[in-house]
């Protein structure tokens, strides 16, 4: 059933962690992961391996940040949330990614060029 | 700025290994429990909803080795490992240890040595070669280097295609170098005075005869190499001592200079370290046509 799912692509991770949390608020790394899938449909599947480290570059970066807090049943679980330079990124690579599509769009639209 | 950031970040953490590593483990273990009581949200058994949340995620040891190199810097931290390992197995090992380091002194002093020496004993190049021109005279018998005084000064008044024109004799010459605790006998050469500057030689120290003191009964100058003057130095003072052209004819003021057999002229490479170069005209103006010299001419056009 697994394989049916897509993996989630080069360099469009970022941009996915980063709107879940800026429409979610703070989350687990669990939590994201699952948003992510729930948000693609359940086309995208995504494990740790990939979360985890793609986490630890965008905290370094200083988009997100992390703490430790309590989950819903009272577990310790890392929190990760958007920082001010985050905000700022998820509106630059938004735009990046509707140039981007909007170029591929007219590619693959039948030609109306003159 | 945030690739900057990263990357001190990064640094840093290679001194924060083990807090990140408990750190990363205690977010593993958290992943996995809030995974496992999704599951059984789900409604599985408590064996199948392990399972599944170990399942998933793939390799726990492979996510952490990932976790890990975008954490630090890998191959920074492999190279201290290397280095670490290096060190321990050369302490473990005192006598292999001394071998080594003392084979590595030894290759790289040689080397140094050798290339010091050849560096030194090398010709170089003149500065511009592909500009300096040897010339000869043709004659009905033949070609021939050899000039004479009064055609070179003809020569240099009125020649307009080269930059600059020189000559020198071959080199045969004898000179007497008194003063100091013994005298001796050195090979000397006459050449004109922008010889030095013409190939570009730079003198160690001192000065090279000018044009001006290049005249009949112009001053008694030598120039001399810097093998005589490091040889003789302490007898020849920085500029004191006398090279006498014959007995009669003591030259004052020496300067020592640079002038390697690859930078005399062709007819002088002979003129071995222990030579002085005498101006041209030194001592001979009563018979100035018959030096015998070959010319050397340079064009810089």
């Amino acid at each position: 059933m697994a394989n049916d799912k897509a993996d989630v692509w080069q360099g469009t991770l970022a941009l996915m962690v980063l709107k879940t949390l800026e429409v979610m608020g703070p989350m687990h790394g669990y939590g994201i992961a699952r948003r992510i899938e729930q948000t693609s449909g359940d086309l995208l599947s995504l494990n740790y391996g990939t979360l985890y480290p793609a986490l630890l570059k965008l905290e370094q970066e200083g988009y997100i940040a992390s703490e430790w807090g309590l989950s819903d049943n009272n577990r310790r679980a890392k929190y990760y949330k958007l920082t001010r330079a985050g905000r700022k990124q998820v509106e630059r690579e938004t735009q990046e990614w509707e140039q981007a599509t909007a170029i591929i769009a007219r590619f693959l639209a039948p030609g109306e060029e003159s | 700025m945030s690739a900057l950031r990263a990357r001190r970040i990064r640094i840093r953490s290679l001194f924060e290994k083990t807090r990140h590593e408990r750190n990363w483990a205690a977010e593993l273990d958290s992943h996995l429990r809030v995974h496992i009581e999704d599951n059984l949200r789900k409604g599985m058994t408590p064996d199948e909803a392990h399972r599944q949340a170990r399942l998933r995620p793939g390799g726990v040891e492979q996510v952490k080795e990932t976790c890990r190199a975008q954490r630090g810097i890998p191959w920074l931290e492999t190279l201290l490992q290397d280095l670490r390992f290096g060190l321990r197995m050369l302490r473990k090992n005192p006598g292999f240890a001394t071998v080594a380091l003392l084979t590595m002194g030894l290759g790289i002093g040689a080397t140094t040595a050798i290339f010091t020496v050849v560096n030194d004993v090398s010709p170089r190049p003149l500065d511009y070669p592909d500009r300096v021109v040897f010339m000869m005279r043709q004659h009905p018998q033949g070609a021939s280097p050899i000039t004479s005084i009064p055609q070179y000064v003809l020569w240099t008044q009125q020649t307009k295609i080269l930059e600059d024109f020189s000559v020198h004799d071959m080199g045969g010459l004898r000179v007497n170098l008194t003063g100091g605790d013994h005298p001796e006998q050195l090979r000397a050469m006459h050449v004109s005075a922008n010889l030095f500057s013409l190939i570009g030689t730079r003198l160690a120290l001192g000065r090279a005869f000018t044009a001006a003191e290049d005249i009949p009964d112009g001053p008694r100058l030598a120039v001399i190499r810097d093998g005589l003057w490091r040889g003789r130095h302490r007898a020849l003072g920085r500029c004191g001592a006398r090279i006498a052209a014959d007995s009669s004819h003591e030259q004052h003021a020496i300067w020592r200079q640079t002038l390697g057999p690859d930078r005399l002229p062709p007819h002088g490479g002979d003129c071995v370290p222990r030579c002085a170069v005498l101006p041209v005209t030194l001592g001979r103006c009563g018979h100035l046509g018959s030096i015998p010299s070959s010319h050397f001419v340079v064009s810089k056009c």
